[in-house]
């Protein structure tokens, strides 16, 4: 539900039963002593933490029932004093319930609310929280760095990862571990590693030539077989060269 | 007539005031916990992972992807521990196994007796790191659950080892599912972080639990004839004067039951397990000595002292709904059962809350649980009870049935 709708319901209930219970669920005679306790649950409400106004609710919803129990024990009630106790307790603690929902719903929502924008910056960048780039986001930023090598005259390679003719069994696992890999073999300031579809994932190398890029692969893939059984020729791999050193036209050559 | 009711009556409210006190304390250690995680260590243990499988064709793949996304600092080593299985268990696990170096296909030898607590001390015999993790063969540990758990089980001395939580991974598939997921955060507020805040005492949940391999076969690993090994191996960790750190972050999630009847079939299992263990723990005194003594005094609380609170609270609601009792004191029948639904409920509403599990749907059936699910224990203990005096007649082992996946 979405915060403000939330907070208008929880103070709608809050009138309401606030009212029925004054004017129609408890004895005028109890009316004082429940005007106590709520004021008094607001009040700590407002002053305690989140997590000690729930345990301080808990311990008022158990509290007060066993001081009713003690008095139908003691006072020897009937089945319609006991039932007349049943509702003013319940009352009671609808109340304070309600109460304390509206009071953190209250307190909570600025804190909800940047919550809320990390975790939609964190989705638009990065699939859950593997820190692989999402496509939208690995193009965006591959843009970008395009733009800047153009400038300086640099040249780059763009390695794809694919993953589409392995065995179905292990091929989840199997991506999880490798683009796992190439996160914290390539990914630095400089290189992009982005998730293009299920089973296919990128790598943007910057400012490096053909030996660069070896040198890079081989350290990854040293690292992926110390773990997994795999060999270079298992995954389907295609290298992209992104030269601007020679012409001033981006020059995209797979090779 | 009147003594014994007055008796009956004084307990019940030792233990309503003992399970509000539980609640309180439990959610007091939950809020709390996340405070208190310890810092990394400097260097991590070896671990190996366990999981013993029989026909879980359907869910081991799910399995081993989420173990390997484990992000442990440390070495670990994933051992399937195969019982057999006819179905294609043996396939998923080889095609894993070939491609991933750290993931073992183990074909356990056939044995007796039949069940999980053989297989598990076969995978204890064969492996060799320092600590020992276990997974059911349907769970979904999340990526972190590992290291947390030995992070605590390393940081505390006296700890043999650690436990995580439980989750329910299809709770939103019926309303069964839905109710047991409701059952186990109770049972892990309560009995996990509300116990071990008061009485540091945890129980080993038989997954999504790390040991300590020095403490366990110490311990004498599992007890091959239990059908609820896990609390009998707890027992005896505890009687050594080790402790089991709960740690509720490290979350598993697991499928539970999807009918009525595989329910009824695994409960039945669970419930022989613990009267097994009630036998056991009622034959000796070795049972009531320090902290073993809570263990004790839990299992004669839910398995014999609730079965005839159950039955008490059913009866004072039907003769206090009728304003009648044929004993002559008088008692407020109708408000003893209303605090007894009062603290019942709002224990499962906290738990729901501390997990932000909190929807309409799971207030409907924490409202309603009690008329339902609950009463199910009844049915459930008497079946157990038959089958377990029927086998001990015979004096035939009680058979393990397996948990059908979905």
């Amino acid at each position: 539900m979405k915060e403000p709708k939330r907070i208008i319901m929880l103070y709608s209930l809050l009138y309401s039963a606030f009212i029925a219970t004054i004017f129609l669920i408890i004895p005028s005679s109890y009316v004082k002593e429940f005007l106590a306790h709520y004021l008094l649950s607001i009040i700590l409400f407002s002053i305690l933490s989140s997590q000690d106004g729930f345990i301080f609710l808990i311990i008022y919803i158990f509290g007060t029932a066993f001081i009713n129990l003690v008095k139908a024990f003691s006072l020897g009630f009937d089945i319609s004093l006991q039932i007349l106790a049943i509702a003013t307790h319940i009352s009671t603690i609808a109340n304070v319930a309600i109460a304390y929902a509206f009071i953190y719903s209250i307190k909570k929502i600025d804190m909800e609310n940047s919550d809320l924008k990390a975790q939609i910056k964190n989705m638009l960048d990065y699939v859950g929280p593997t820190k692989l780039l999402t496509k939208q986001e690995y193009t965006e930023r591959k843009t970008m760095i395009l733009k800047a090598m153009h400038r300086r005259k640099e040249q780059a390679f763009e390695i794809f990862f694919s993953l589409k003719n392995k065995n179905d069994k292990t091929r989840d696992a199997l991506f999880d571990k490798l683009s796992y890999y190439a996160l914290k073999n390539f990914r630095n300031d400089y290189d992009l590693v982005g998730k293009l579809d299920e089973y296919c994932f990128a790598v943007l190398l910057q400012n490096t030539n053909e030996a660069g890029m070896n040198i890079a692969l081989s350290r990854y893939f040293d690292i992926v077989q110390s773990d997994i059984n795999i060999n270079k020729e298992d995954i389907d791999m295609k290298i992209a060269a992104i030269d601007y050193t020679v012409k001033a036209e981006e020059e995209h050559v797979f090779i | 007539m009147n003594l014994i009711f007055i008796t009956i009556i004084s307990v019940f409210w030792l233990v309503l005031l003992y399970y509000s006190f539980l609640t309180v304390s439990g959610l007091y250690y939950r809020t709390r916990h996340v405070e208190k995680i310890p810092s990394e260590l400097t260097s991590y243990p070896d671990v190996d992972i366990l999981i013993p499988a029989y026909n879980e064709g359907k869910v081991i793949g799910k399995t081993l992807e989420a173990v390997l996304k484990l992000e442990y600092p440390g070495n670990i080593h994933v051992y399937v521990l195969n019982d057999n299985s006819q179905d294609d268990t043996a396939e998923i696990c080889n095609a894993f196994s070939k491609t991933f170096k750290n993931v073992h296909h183990v074909n356990v030898p056939p044995g007796y007796p039949k069940g999980k607590p053989r297989v598990l001390n076969y995978g204890i015999d064969i492996s060799e790191s320092e600590y020992i993790a276990f997974y059911d063969a349907d769970n979904q540990p999340e990526p972190k659950s590992l290291k947390l758990l030995i992070e605590e089980a390393v940081a505390n001395p006296k700890a043999a080892g650690a436990v995580g939580y439980v989750r329910t991974i299809n709770e939103n598939k019926n309303w069964l599912t839905r109710m047991i997921s409701l059952e186990f955060i109770v049972f892990q507020l309560l009995m996990q972080c509300g116990r071990w805040f008061i009485f540091k005492t945890g129980s080993l949940t038989g997954t999504n639990m790390v040991i300590k391999r020095a403490f366990i076969n110490a311990a004498g690993k599992y007890d091959e004839c239990a059908l609820a090994e896990d609390a009998e191996l707890t027992i005896r960790i505890t009687r050594n004067g080790w402790e089991l750190p709960i740690v509720p972050d490290a979350i598993t999630w697991e499928q539970e039951p999807e009918n009525l009847k595989i329910l009824i079939k695994q409960r039945t299992r669970w419930l022989q397990g613990n009267l097994y263990l009630l036998e056991k723990m009622l034959s000796s005194w070795q049972f009531f000595k320090g902290k073993a003594l809570v263990h004790t005094l839990q299992q004669i609380l839910v398995y014999l002292v609730f079965l005839v609170f159950l039955l008490i609270s059913d009866f004072i609601f039907i003769s206090g709904i009728l304003g009648r009792s044929n004993i002559s004191i008088q008692i407020p029948a109708l408000m003893i059962w209303y605090v007894s639904y009062l603290i019942y409920t709002v224990q499962l509403f906290s738990a729901l809350t501390v997990e932000k599990n909190i929807s309409p749907a799971n207030i409907f059936v924490g409202f309603i649980l009690y008329f339902t699910y609950a009463q199910l224990f009844i049915l459930l203990f008497f079946r157990s009870l038959f089958h377990y005096l029927r086998a001990k007649r015979k004096k035939a082992a009680i058979s393990w049935d397996k948990t059908i996946r979905f």
